[in-house]
Parts: C-alpha cells; sequence; structure tokens
C-alpha cells in the first residue's frame, strides 16, 4: 500500500479513537438502537387482557371463559359483573377487550339455535385491536368447529354428520411465530450502516474543512483519490465490524437466526455500506460546517432510510409517490436482500438485482465526489 | 540584489503581471515580482493586500487568472504536481491535527509527502524547536508559540526548498516571536527559500528582501537597507500635545513634507534638508500646540511604506 495512503487510514484511526464525539456516533447509537429495538420496540401484541362478563354461568359458556385462560397471547382478564363495569374498564384501558355472553347462550346452543357472543374492543390502539380481533376470530372459528362436530347441529337438509367445508390450515413460513425482532434486525443494520457510515464519513472530512487541515492536505502532493481512499477506508473497517456484532448480538440475544449464506450476506452488506460511503462524501463536498453535514445527512438520508425503506413500515402500503422516492433510498435494496439472505435463507440468484443497484449507487456518489473534490482543487 | 544560486536558479519564484481576482473583485492586479533564492523574504502590507493570495498561488493553492507564474524554475500550475513535494506551506490558520501528538502529526506531514526515512529530520526538527520533551502531547494542549513552532516543523520535515508561511507569527506572544524568528534567520542561511507574509514592520525589517503590497499592487521590493537608501530622506519627530491639531500647521509650513502620525508622536519626512527643528517647534507653539520634545531620527521601513501608500492614494484620488 501507498505510504501516502496508510498515513491517512492511521491518522483517521488515531482520530475516531480520540474522538468523544465520532466515538460516540460508532459505538453508542448503535448499542442504543440495539437495545431499542431488541428489547422495547416489539411489535408482537403479548398479554391481551381480556375480560368475561359471563351472563350465562353455564358449563358451556365456562368453556369458552377457559378458552382465554390456555392461550397464551392473553393475560388472565377478570371476570365482570355487569355491562357498566365492562365499560368502565375498557375506558381506564385496564382491558383490551371485552367478551359479553348474553343469559341464553347455554340455552341457545342446547336447544340447536345459533348463540351469539359479543366482543367490544378498544380500537384506540389499531396494532393491539386488530390482533385482539384476529386472535379471537380464530379461536371462535376453531371453537364452532369442533362444537358442530361434537353436538353434530341439523343441516338445513336435515340430520347428517358435520364435515368442514374447507378444512383450512394456514402455516408461517420463515418467522413461524412471527417474532417482530426477526424483521426488524435486517432493517436496523441498515439503519445502524447509514449512521455510521454516511455520519462519521461526512463529518470527517468537514471537520477538516472547518479546522483548516484541509488546506495543507490540498498543498501536499496527497491526491484526491489517496485523500478519499484514506477517507473511506477506516470507517468501511469499522461499520463492517459493527455489521458482525450486530448480526452476533442478533444471534444470542434475540435468537435472530441468518438462514441463508454468511458470505453472501457480508457481500451485499460490503456493496451497501459503499454506497453509504459515498453519499457521506458527497455530502461533505457540499457543506462546510460539521453542524450543516449533519443536518443534511439527517434529513437526507437518516429519516429517509428510517420512514421510506421498509424498515418498519411496508413500502407497498406508502402512495404511489412516495413509493417512487424509495427506489432513491439505497437502503430498500438492501434490507429486502437482507430480509432474503437472512430470513428466507435465498441464494445469490434472488439478490443480484438488489446488489447491481447498491453497486450502481456506489459508483455514482463516489464518482460524484471525487470528481467535485478534484474540481474543488483545480478550480481556485 | 539576487542571492546565492541553488541548482542554477537564481529566483525561487518569479511573477510576471499575474493578476488574480474572487468574484470580480481584483485581489492581484498585474504583479511582477523576483522572489531570490535562499533566505527570508518578507511580504508585507495590510489586510486585505493580496499577500496571503500571493502565498497561496505560490504553493498552488491558487492558480492565477492572467500573467505567468514560475515556482523554483517550473512554470505553474502545469509543473504543479512536479514542484509540490519542494515546498512547503503554513497556512494563516492552525492546521494541524489537535487530536495528534507531536510525533503524530510530524510523523503524518512527512509520510503525506511520501517521506520514509524521516525519522532523523524529525528528532533534529524538534531539538532546533525544542519540542523535544513534549513529543508525546498532543497538539491541542500545547501553547501558541509551540503550536506554531511545531506547525514549522511539521512544513519543514520533507526537505522543501521553498517554504510558504501565511503571518506565522500572528497572536504569538513577543517572546515566542523572537524565538521564532531566530528559527527562520537559521533556516535562511541553510539554502532554504522563505516567503512570509506579515503585518508588522518589525519583522519585515529583520527579512533578507522585502516586498510591500497594497490593493494587490506592488510598491517597492528590496533589501530594508536598500529601501530605506532608496527613501532618502530626514525624518524630524515631534511629540506633542495635539497630534491632530498639529498636522495642519505642519503641512501648510511645508506644502512637500510627508506627515505621519506614529500613535503619540508626528513624522515628518523631508527630501534632502530636512525640516528646521527650531522653525517647527516655533511654528506649532504659535498655534498653541504645545512641543513636549523633538529630534531627528532614522527612517524605518514603516516611514517608507506610509509615505508610498499616502502617494498612491493621492494617485487615485
Amino acid at each position: 500500500m501507498k505510504l501516502e495512503l496508510r498515513a491517512m487510514i492511521r491518522k483517521e484511526f488515531r482520530q475516531v479513537f480520540r474522538d468523544p464525539h465520532t466515538l460516540g456516533i460508532l459505538l453508542l447509537v448503535p448499542m442504543m438502537l440495539l437495545v431499542l429495538f431488541g428489547y422495547a420496540i416489539s411489535m408482537d401484541v403479548d398479554n391481551i387482557v381480556v375480560g368475561v362478563l359471563d351472563n350465562d354461568k353455564s358449563p358451556e359458556s365456562r368453556r369458552i371463559t377457559e378458552l382465554f385462560r390456555v392461550l397464551d397471547a392473553f393475560s388472565p382478564g377478570e371476570s365482570l359483573l355487569s355491562p357498566d363495569e365492562a365499560e368502565e374498564a375498557l375506558v381506564d384501558g385496564r382491558l383490551n377487550a371485552v367478551l359479553i355472553i348474553p343469559p341464553e347462550f347455554g340455552r341457545d346452543m342446547e336447544a340447536g339455535r345459533i348463540p351469539s357472543v359479543q366482543l367490544l374492543i378498544d380500537g384506540s390502539n389499531v396494532l393491539v385491536a386488530s390482533t385482539t380481533q384476529g386472535y379471537v376470530d380464530a379461536m371462535f372459528f376453531d371453537l364452532s368447529l369442533r362444537l358442530n362436530t361434537e353436538w353434530r347441529v341439523p343441516t338445513a337438509d336435515g340430520d347428517a354428520t358435520f364435515t368442514p367445508p374447507i378444512d383450512f390450515r394456514p402455516r408461517t413460513w420463515f418467522n413461524p411465530e412471527l417474532r417482530s425482532t426477526v424483521f426488524l434486525i435486517p432493517g436496523l443494520i441498515a439503519f445502524i450502516m447509514v449512521i455510521t457510515a454516511v455520519l462519521s464519513t461526512a463529518l470527517s472530512v468537514v471537520r477538516e474543512k472547518e479546522k483548516g487541515t484541509m488546506e495543507m492536505l490540498d498543498a501536499s502532493p496527497l491526491s484526491s483519490t489517496t485523500l478519499i481512499i484514506g477517507k473511506t477506508i477506516p470507517f468501511m473497517v469499522i461499520s463492517m465490524l459493527e455489521t458482525v456484532f450486530i448480526l452476533i448480538a442478533g444471534r444470542f440475544l434475540f435468537g435472530v437466526e441468518i438462514s441463508g449464506s454468511i458470505s453472501l450476506l457480508l457481500g451485499i452488506s460490503f456493496l451497501f455500506l459503499l454506497s453509504c460511503l459515498g453519499i457521506g462524501l458527497l455530502i461533505s463536498t457540499v457543506v462546510d460546517t460539521q453542524q450543516s453535514a449533519f443536518l443534511l445527512a439527517t434529513i437526507s438520508i437518516v429519516l429517509p432510510t428510517m420512514i421510506l425503506s421498509g424498515f418498519i413500515y411496508p413500502i407497498r402500503n406508502m402512495p404511489i409517490p412516495v413509493q417512487a422516492v424509495t427506489f432513491l433510498i439505497p437502503a430498500r435494496y438492501f434490507i429486502s436482500a437482507e430480509r432474503a439472505l437472512m430470513i428466507r435463507g435465498a441464494g445469490a440468484v434472488s439478490i443480484w438485482p438488489q446488489s447491481v443497484v447498491l453497486l450502481g449507487f456506489s459508483i455514482v456518489t463516489l464518482g460524484i465526489s471525487s470528481l467535485r473534490l478534484g474540481i474543488r482543487r483545480r478550480k481556485r | 540584489m539576487s542571492a546565492s544560486n541553488i541548482n542554477g536558479i537564481d529566483y525561487a519564484a518569479v511573477l510576471d503581471s499575474v493578476g488574480k481576482s474572487f468574484q470580480g473583485k481584483a485581489a492581484l492586479k498585474s504583479l511582477s515580482l523576483k522572489i531570490p533564492t535562499a533566505g527570508v523574504f518578507a511580504l508585507v502590507g495590510p489586510d486585505g493586500a493580496g499577500k496571503s493570495t500571493l502565498l497561496q498561488m505560490l504553493c498552488g493553492l491558487l492558480t492565477p487568472d492572467s500573467g505567468s507564474l514560475e515556482v523554483l524554475g517550473v512554470s505553474l500550475p502545469r509543473g504543479l504536481a512536479g514542484v509540490r513535494p519542494q515546498l512547503g506551506y503554513l497556512s494563516q490558520h492552525f492546521s494541524l491535527y489537535g487530536d495528534l501528538s507531536i510525533d503524530e502529526n510530524m510523523a503524518f506531514a512527512a509520510e503525506i509527502y511520501g517521506m520514509k526515512n524521516y525519522l532523523y529530520k524529525r528528532d533534529e526538527l524538534l531539538d532546533m524547536t525544542g519540542l523535544t520533551p513534549f513529543r508525546k502531547r498532543l497538539a491541542d494542549r500545547l501553547s501558541g508559540g509551540m503550536k506554531q513552532k511545531l506547525a514549522l516543523a511539521c512544513t519543514l520535515v520533507h526537505n522543501p526548498r521553498l517554504i510558504l508561511l501565511d503571518e506565522p507569527t500572528n497572536g504569538v506572544d513577543p517572546v515566542s516571536r523572537r524565538e521564532f524568528w531566530k528559527l527562520l534567520r537559521g533556516l535562511g542561511k541553510l539554502n532554504i527559500t522563505l516567503v512570509m507574509s506579515t503585518p508588522y514592520m518589525d519583522e519585515a525589517e529583520r527579512a533578507d528582501s522585502v516586498a510591500f503590497i497594497h490593493e494587490g499592487k506592488l510598491l517597492m521590493t528590496g533589501s530594508p537597507g536598500e529601501i530605506r537608501r532608496s527613501w532618502d530622506r530626514k525624518i524630524l519627530e515631534i511629540f506633542c500635545d495635539r497630534n491632530r491639531a498639529a498636522m495642519p500647521v505642519l503641512s501648510r509650513l511645508y506644502p512637500e513634507g510627508d506627515l505621519q502620525i506614529f500613535g503619540d508622536r508626528v513624522h515628518l519626512a523631508m527630501l534632502q534638508d530636512g525640516p528646521e527643528e527650531d522653525e517647527v517647534v516655533r511654528c506649532l507653539e504659535d498655534a498653541g500646540i504645545r512641543v513636549k520634545s523633538s529630534g531627528p531620527v532614522r527612517s524605518g521601513l514603516e516611514n517608507v511604506f506610509l509615505s508610498m501608500i499616502q502617494k498612491e492614494e493621492a494617485v487615485n484620488g
């Protein structure tokens, strides 16, 4: 390696480990995000509390109450005494839903009439409400089928043994328990990479401008290519190490296994990082202060990566013009490739389009920034 | 006026009608100047005169809009890549890495110039600047004078033949300034050409050659002695209680004389015969201005410079 390049890289590493701000961005932010997304921000809905207002108190109604106790997703609710109590509990937020069993429930069933129950759901949290409804729906569907076969409810043609019309058996692949950490970790890797690679690269170049050391570098025989490579390699190395660290944490802390090839995963991470570094450099050629670099990076890339990359919110649900914007976010391609590799265990064939796009991003951003840097140096 | 000669080059830099403007505002106006090889060359002028522009041009950070420029016998900007390793540039702002130690800064400065075996040179420079005991200290923790010495050492570690220093003693205390100058003088003897800009006349007096620059134009160049001799006038220094009031009285008395105020004193400069001290004092006292003391003084560069600026401004209206 060229002496000049080695000098740049060594200097950059020294500065990274001596500057508390850079170190904070590189170490603290990823750790914080990992804990937040791994533990705190879970989109799984557990511990749904359903209260039961049993106006019937028959063996049949007790059977239904019993079902809520056995299912994992539900926490033991309370037995309610009156409709007023039910309403009060929903308003207070003590209960997520209330199941109301009418007094004639057991009698109706006995008599072969179709019995009805009511479920009141607190809709203030959409996520919890729809999950609750889904669970309870499924539960009653299942229960109805079983009751039908047990009690041989007569059909319209008269007396007959009941057979369910379709035996529907859904099974979720790749993430059978539908755990949200499995879904979030790939996006989290992309998000952390964007923060560390884009931000720290942009800040480190702009700092040279701010401190006046850039002028010294400009007056030296150092070429702009050496300058750019020297600025990117250290952050590339650090960000790659972070990726590995998050993968390990994901595996051992959150049980997110990598079902596909690890080398493919590292390969696509490398391409994504390259485009992040390119964006970071590009930002540094546009602004002159660390403050504006931080602002520009946050607005142009950190926030869009959070919102528009499919990290948390599905791109398919966005309005068409917004969907068009997402094509400009490199993380979009990376996250979809990551999910394919990590969760679905896909092979190289299924991620090549994303790889090509990310490579394109890298070439364009690195190319423009080295051109701009060269022009700035010459045109004075 | 040309000093010694290394590698067949009489001049470290030659500028021929060089012009440069920024956003339509002229910083250098058709400036021609020859900088002799070896020794200390001082660019003197007020802020905004074009000194920094000139220095940045000499190290290839700026390119001239018009005219031609030759540095170490090579025409710029064409031959820049070849000549760059032989140049050292110290900008006006502190341009070291505050979070690197003295040793680390020196190593970086040497290596980006492609220097492999710089350790001997580094130790020599650290000894010369007296920084050896602090070499593990971060640059941010050094005093202003020490920082400036380190910056100088960093610009010298790759053995440049021409170094360009932009106001290197700015913001440095008087004691450190004196030490810094001792270093510069020592370097001048080593066949290195030092071009520095300074707003201070006392620094210009210590240089081997001086160029006066004002509003992008060269007013005069030569050694301090030559410049003083060329401005062949006698100066009467007057301390009186009201300088401002004394000016019209004196200019009425000697319409052809140069009048300059230096803080608490007035200098009256005249060709050949010089002003009559007795007459001046009498006239001032008649006008009700008390003269505390007066006497002839030797002309300094500052007198020459100020009178040239006054002449320039009179011509330009």
